[in-house]
């Protein structure tokens, strides 16, 4: 896969106002995603995922927008695109899938009405010609009996089968690039890795790229090439995902990982990671998670790290700094929490 | 669904029961002879005797109002004591005129307030949505015959571009056309205002959900996810109004059909208070309470037609 | 301006931070002043205005605007300026004994209603809807057409035909606090109903029905000169405005300026009055507040 990338963020920045002021969004977010790649996004809730894919598909609410930075996809530098150009690639090229379609596909509206619409909105075909290329892409993602499925509302179907009608729209027009926001957070462990399982099977099929953001580590592990970890709105660490679950370098990563539920333990409460992820209120002057980080150290609170290339992987940490890092020496500085 | 429709035309039935009851004895709750004070005291002792037997009001009081519900489920609604044609007949002859004014009224309000308030809530805040917001104010506080007083002064006397006077007559189209547009605009402006407010209050509502975002990743046009995806669900809450709607606009219409000297129940009533017409006032006013409790059920049920998920939990 | 110290104790703070907020606003201003006019016309009408109100001039009759009658003169020569602010009393002497009887009749309804709930409350429901179903104008001229329009007639006719609203906000207000902690205290503790209603729902229901009251004063306004206008409602020589509207319009094509200034006084009237229920209702309501951000 040496292609040039499809997707490729550039010191991506985001702010919105709310009571008044300029509150912070996601901070110098920068990866590349090729063609046939999976990228995904972890991070726990506030981390600024969500922000992320709604910046890159130009969907912002109205109280927020892109500060600096650069997303270009094929070409095009999507920040600086016109209403125009950006209503003409989505559903065609950029499709999104979002969490919790029951509230996502329109109440009123008929499964296949919806699915009909989004054909049109790039096409000027026969209502009667889409809605077999409805039924067609239904029966793809495991839905029978479509004929029917067509003409029945989003509250009449069971959550997954929602879901994957979510990703039938979706993948109807056959985009370059996917973004699947939460995709399985609505649904129960069994059918999460179906939906993944269906995503991935696309790709191969179809060779769409796909962004997957989860708050779940399970669901990235399972099918992504790439992880980016997020936290308070920047990337903590990216990295190959057979790497990142093997030697994750970012204490945070180090956490996520320690929390993913085990299948044995189930039943016991979750473990969680200490402390919280700090508000868009908060300014933060040296790292994000020097809070709630065990290894923290003074500079960790007083400088922002890099984010620096350790090996194939970038992290932001400052124990992987090339110069203030104190990855191979024991004797300076003891942690901070252990004097 | 079928229980529901019982239990609401049970209602129904209730309602229109109680205030026939009340209009049938309306006549006894003031003191004194309720023929002297239909036709005041001058009338003749003769005249007086024929229409106390005419109304019956010399059966008991009971009596009376069982006849005069029994009539009109049947549909008589009494005699006129002056011309002594029947109720029923005199309110059909007119009652196209005035139901021709109100629906056009009330299409003409849909027309006009439902993009007003689209484009209020699509560009929330902008000069141009307190303009939106000013005007709507000041039409919905308009009395309907201010409205139609002003419309007549500037159009009709001051410019004399639109004829005042009378409602035409069905064999020239036209001109019935044009004499509509006056007091039908007349009546719509107050619900102009009104349903650009309902209008825009529910659109912002909407405009934020979830599925409008996703209308969005689609790459539908900005009309078609403001008009189709975000106005279907808004116009919901909007058609509930409209049933309370065509019975107020049935009150406006009074003064509406008096001032631009339509024929119609409007002017029908009026004449009929001039002239103390009991029968001919109670007729009107069983006639308007059925529109408008049967308008008000039409409503009820298209607003379930319009939004799936209730018409689910109906039919279970 | 009794909606402003009705609740006493505490509240004169409360109260300058409410008129700060309203003047605060555009429509609250307007509405404010038109108010504020309306009481000064009320309370020194007859002896601000330049003619008296029923001083004829027939040599001068039907004339527009000049330098001695400002508005114009009517079909008797009457000073138009004059009989409008003469006028004002008239509305408000109606007007405001309608609402408050129509607060009476709605409480009498609606307290009943919300608070034995059942049988009780669906009997007045449906006597509510049946009343509901005749536009106010039409059930007005009903009762008008029957009883003769008096003044306290029209007054009368007025209320009935406003309780509706009055006793549907009541009924619900007392639902929402029939089964608060305090009530179902005294209950327990053996007080009859007649006190429990008086004494602990009343003045708990009392600051929706205000806001009603002021809300259905333009309304008042509105119907009361609709009804004069149709020649039911108050009555000649008495220059109320639906009076000076109806002999304008009978004389509308050669003399159009009674028609216009009564029209533009009752638009005015009913949006000043109606932006300063609003704005007074946004303050008072903490939820509306955010709303309108």
């Amino acid at each position: 896969m040496t292609t040039q990338p499809i997707l490729s963020v550039e010191a991506l920045t985001t702010n919105y106002r709310a009571d008044g002021m300029s509150l912070r969004g996601i901070k110098d977010i920068s990866f590349d995603l090729k063609r046939g790649e999976i990228l995904g996004i972890v991070g726990e809730s506030g981390s600024g995922k969500s922000t992320l894919s709604f910046a890159i598909s130009r969907l912002l609410p109205e109280n927020a927008q892109i500060e600096s930075g650069q997303i270009e996809f094929s070409g095009l530098d999507l920040t600086i695109a016109s209403p125009k150009e950006m209503r003409r690639l989505r559903g065609d090229k950029i499709a999104m899938v979002f969490q919790d379609p029951l509230s996502s596909l329109h109440p009123c509206l008929t499964i296949g009405r919806q699915m009909v619409d989004a054909l049109r909105a790039h096409n000027s075909g026969s209502r009667k010609e889409y809605q077999n290329l409805a039924a067609d892409m239904l029966a793809r993602v495991g839905i029978g009996n479509t004929g029917q499925r067509l003409r029945q509302y989003p509250h009449e179907l069971s959550g997954g089968m929602r879901q994957r009608v979510m990703i039938a729209i979706a993948l109807l027009l056959r985009p370059d690039l996917l973004i699947a926001d939460e995709p399985t957070s609505a649904l129960d462990v069994s059918l999460q890795g179906q939906i993944i399982g269906l995503l991935a099977g696309f790709r191969e099929k179809l060779g769409t790229s796909v962004l997957i953001i989860s708050h779940d580590l399970t669901v990235i592990s399972s099918a992504a090439d790439f992880v980016l970890v997020m936290y308070a709105g920047e990337s903590m660490e990216l990295a190959n995902a057979e790497e990142i679950f093997r030697h994750p370098l970012h204490p945070y990563t180090q956490s996520l990982i320690s929390v993913m539920p085990d299948r044995r333990l189930r039943g016991k409460p979750l473990p969680t990671i200490p402390g919280r992820v700090p508000s868009a209120h908060e300014t933060i002057v040296g790292c994000a998670f020097a809070g709630r980080c065990p290894q923290t150290r003074h500079v960790c609170s007083a400088e922002r790290p890099q984010f620096s290339a350790v090996g194939l992987s970038r992290v932001r940490c400052h124990i992987y700094d090339p110069q203030s890092g104190w990855l191979f020496d024991t004797e300076a500085e003891k942690p901070a929490a252990a004097r | 669904m079928m229980i529901y429709l019982g239990k609401r035309l049970g209602m129904i039935a209730a309602v229109l029961l109680i205030l026939m009851v009340f209009l049938g004895g309306l006549i006894h709750l003031v003191p004194g002879d309720p023929v002297k004070i239909i036709m005041g005291p001058l009338a003749s002792d003769s005249f007086a005797a024929s229409v106390r037997s005419e109304m019956g009001l010399d059966k008991p009081i009971a009596i009376q109002m069982l006849d005069f519900i029994f009539g009109a489920v049947h549909g008589d609604l009494g005699k006129d004591f002056v011309s002594h044609r029947p109720v029923t007949v005199m309110i059909g002859g007119v009652l196209p005129h005035t139901m021709i004014l109100a629906v056009t009224g009330l299409g003409l309000a849909i027309l006009i307030g439902l993009p007003l308030g689209v484009y209020s809530a699509v560009h929330a805040n902008s000069a141009i949505d307190k303009a939106i917001a000013s005007v709507s104010i000041t039409l919905i506080t308009l009395p309907p015959y201010v409205a139609g007083l002003l419309l007549l002064l500037t159009f009709a006397v001051t410019l004399a571009w639109l004829p005042a006077l009378g409602a035409g007559n069905f064999s020239a189209p036209l001109d019935y056309a044009a004499r509509l547009i006056l007091p039908s605009l007349a009546l719509a402006l107050g619900w102009i205002g009104y349903l650009a407010r309902l209008t825009r209050a529910s659109m912002l509502e909407i405009l934020g959900a979830n599925y409008v975002r996703t209308a969005r990743s689609f790459g539908l046009s900005d009309t078609r996810i403001h008009y189709l995806y975000a106005l279907r669900s808004a116009v919901i809450p909007v058609v509930a109004v409209l049933g309370v709607g065509l019975g107020h606009l049935l009150g406006g219409a009074i003064f509406i059909e008096v001032i631009f000297g339509r024929q119609g129940l409007g002017t029908l009533f009026y004449d009929a208070i001039a002239t103390r017409n009991f029968p001919v006032i109670r007729g009107v006013a069983v006639v308007v309470a059925t529109l408008f409790v049967v308008t008000n059920l039409l409503a009820d049920l298209s607003y379930r037609l319009l939004d799936p998920r209730i018409r689910v939990e109906a039919k279970t | 301006m009794s909606v402003f110290t009705i609740t006493g104790g505490k509240t004169r703070s409360a109260n300058a931070g409410t008129v700060r907020r309203l003047l605060r606003n555009s429509g609250g201003k307007f509405g404010l002043l038109v108010v504020l006019v309306l009481v000064v016309l009320f309370v020194f009408g007859p002896q601000l205005a330049p003619f008296g109100s029923a001083q004829q001039d027939i040599a001068s009759r039907l004339q527009g605007p000049s330098f001695k009658h400002l508005l114009g003169t009517d079909h008797l020569g009457r000073d138009l300026l004059s009989r409008l602010i003469v006028g004002v009393r008239i509305e408000l002497l109606v007007a405001i004994p309608s609402v408050l009887g129509a607060l009476v009749l709605g409480l009498l309804l609606g307290l009943p209603a919300g608070y034995f709930g059942g049988a009780v409350d669906a009997a007045i429901v449906v006597i509510l809807d049946a009343l509901h179903a005749l536009p106010t104008v039409v059930l007005a001229l009903t009762l008008l057409a029957l009883l003769g329009n008096s003044l306290g007639n029209v007054i009368f006719v007025m209320a009935i035909s406003l309780a509706p609203s009055f006793a549907r906000v009541a009924r619900a207000s007392v639902f929402s606090v029939r089964h608060s902690a305090y009530v179902e205290a005294e209950r327990f503790l053996g007080a009859s109903n007649g006190r429990i209603l008086l004494l602990h729902i009343l003045p708990n229901i009392i600051p929706p029905l205000l806001l009603l009251v002021a809300m259905s004063l333009p309304t008042a306004i509105a119907v009361e000169t609709g009804l004069s206008f149709l020649g039911l409602g108050v009555r000649p020589p008495t220059p109320s405005w639906g009076v000076i509207l109806a002999d304008g319009f009978a004389r509308v094509r050669t003399a159009p300026w009674a028609v216009l200034w009564t029209c533009l006084a009752l638009a005015i009237t009913t949006l000043g009055c109606t932006l300063l229920g609003e704005t007074l209702r946004d303050i008072l309501d903490p939820k509306r507040i955010g709303d309108q951000q």
